[in-house]
């Protein structure tokens, strides 16, 4: 049986144009938070939660999210952790320094998502910094760190992936969703394509 | 004697900048109560003076709070719709189109974003000054021909207006997204004017 890839929908206006290409090819199904439960948690194969999910629905329901990661899934966590909803993580820490140097994203660790995006791509959108992120998840203990901001100072892991004890992986992100990146919306499909990749390689 | 009661209320649907922007002082200093919208009862609104949605709390959460909200309007109440909320679906008489905001009106010099304000003798102005509404905004609205239009966008057309004539209370909507940025930490200028706003209902709540 097939693992199915999910996106969490949780906003009026649905995923949005960069994932038309892989909800039109069948490599991801948007699925509405209410009716997640309804799935058996060992069939999802990935899940991308994003920046609006309702996090006291989500801290409800962590034994059915622990149980898609003991079944080795994937996912995907765009936003501020302020609730409790898997294990390991820690409430959103925002950088102290808000200044452009602080805001400036620096590669940590290769990861197939990022590759050939450099730091100032991320870094900057129209000239400005601070759009990527401006804070942490923190990251559990045995996490990669892929980047971080203010790597002089503060050294904040804006984006890890963690391949969890028990099982599946979380990678997170601490900005907005990762898919409003970048200016032109085909660069941010690719890196929509990316993602599901990344989820599609599921041990 | 009014039939509503005296406290601010904010119901919110459990996002992160929800619980940040709602829940964390310095809002929730300001109100009385943040309610999560599926724990809502009609009783809540019982000691409510002034029910605020706060920013993009998804629509689902309150369609179905339509007829208490109604309710309580027409015992007198007020009902603050925020930005992205989708009022238009769930308040009388809002016609509403949404666009895709301009982020980035401030990098030309000297720019602005281009609001005025409206009903100049209105208290909301003594509160906020047009500066501190302008970062962006997500739509604009079309009201009845009695509402007071409190801000305009370049072209004029409202962002922002009070209507007290299409029930027995008072609606305010916004097409600015102060909770959602606050709660984010994303648009500093957000923070001053959320605390401002929640002032300002604090005094029109002991003005009635």
């Amino acid at each position: 049986m097939g693992h199915e890839l999910l996106f969490l929908n949780s906003a009026f206006e649905g995923p949005g144009p960069t994932f038309d290409a892989v909800i039109k090819d069948g490599r991801l199904r948007v699925i509405e938070e209410e009716r997640l439960p309804s799935l058996d948690p060992v069939s999802v194969g990935g899940l991308i939660i994003t920046s609006h999910v309702d996090q006291r629905w989500l801290a409800a329901r962590k034994t059915w999210v622990e149980a898609c990661l003991d079944g080795g899934a994937r996912v995907v966590f765009n936003g501020h952790v302020e609730s409790d909803f898997i294990d390991g993580l820690e409430r959103y820490q925002p950088l102290k320094d808000r200044s452009v140097a602080a805001f400036a994203v620096t590669r940590e660790a290769d990861h197939p998502i990022w590759a050939d995006y450099a730091g100032d791509e991320l870094t900057f959108r129209k000239g400005v910094a601070g759009f990527y992120g401006r804070g942490c998840n923190p990251a559990p203990a045995g996490a990669t760190v892929i980047n971080r901001l203010d790597a002089g100072k503060e050294r904040l892991p804006v984006d890890w992936e963690w391949r969890r004890p028990r099982g599946g992986r979380v990678l997170s992100h601490a900005g907005n969703d990762l898919w409003v990146t970048f200016e032109q919306t085909e660069l941010n499909a690719e890196l929509v394509g990316r993602i599901v990749d990344w989820m599609e390689q599921r041990s | 004697m009014s039939e509503t009661g005296k406290q601010i209320i904010v119901l919110h649907g459990g996002t992160s900048y929800h619980l940040m922007g709602v829940e964390q002082p310095p809002v929730s200093d300001l109100i009385d109560r943040a309610i999560y919208a599926p724990r809502f009862r009609a009783s809540d609104l019982d000691d409510a003076a002034i029910a605020v949605v706060a920013c993009r709390t998804h629509p689902k959460h309150i369609v179905p709070l339509a007829a208490d909200l109604r309710a309580f309007l027409d015992r007198g109440g007020m009902v603050v719709a925020m930005g992205d909320t989708q009022p238009q679906l769930w308040l009388p008489n809002v016609r509403y189109a949404a666009h895709e905001p301009n982020y980035w009106w401030w990098l030309m010099q000297g720019a602005t974003l281009g609001l005025s304000a409206d009903s100049p003798d209105h208290s909301f102005h003594r509160a906020l000054a047009v500066a501190g509404c302008s970062w962006h905004h997500h739509g604009v609205f079309d009201p009845p021909a009695e509402a007071r239009v409190l801000l305009r966008e370049r072209e004029g057309r409202p962002i922002m207006y009070e209507d007290t004539t299409s029930t027995g209370g008072r609606m305010l909507l916004m097409s600015l997204d102060p909770i959602f940025h606050h709660g984010r930490m994303h648009i500093p200028k957000t923070t001053p004017f959320a605390e401002k706003f929640f002032a300002w209902l604090r005094d029109e709540r002991s003005r009635r």
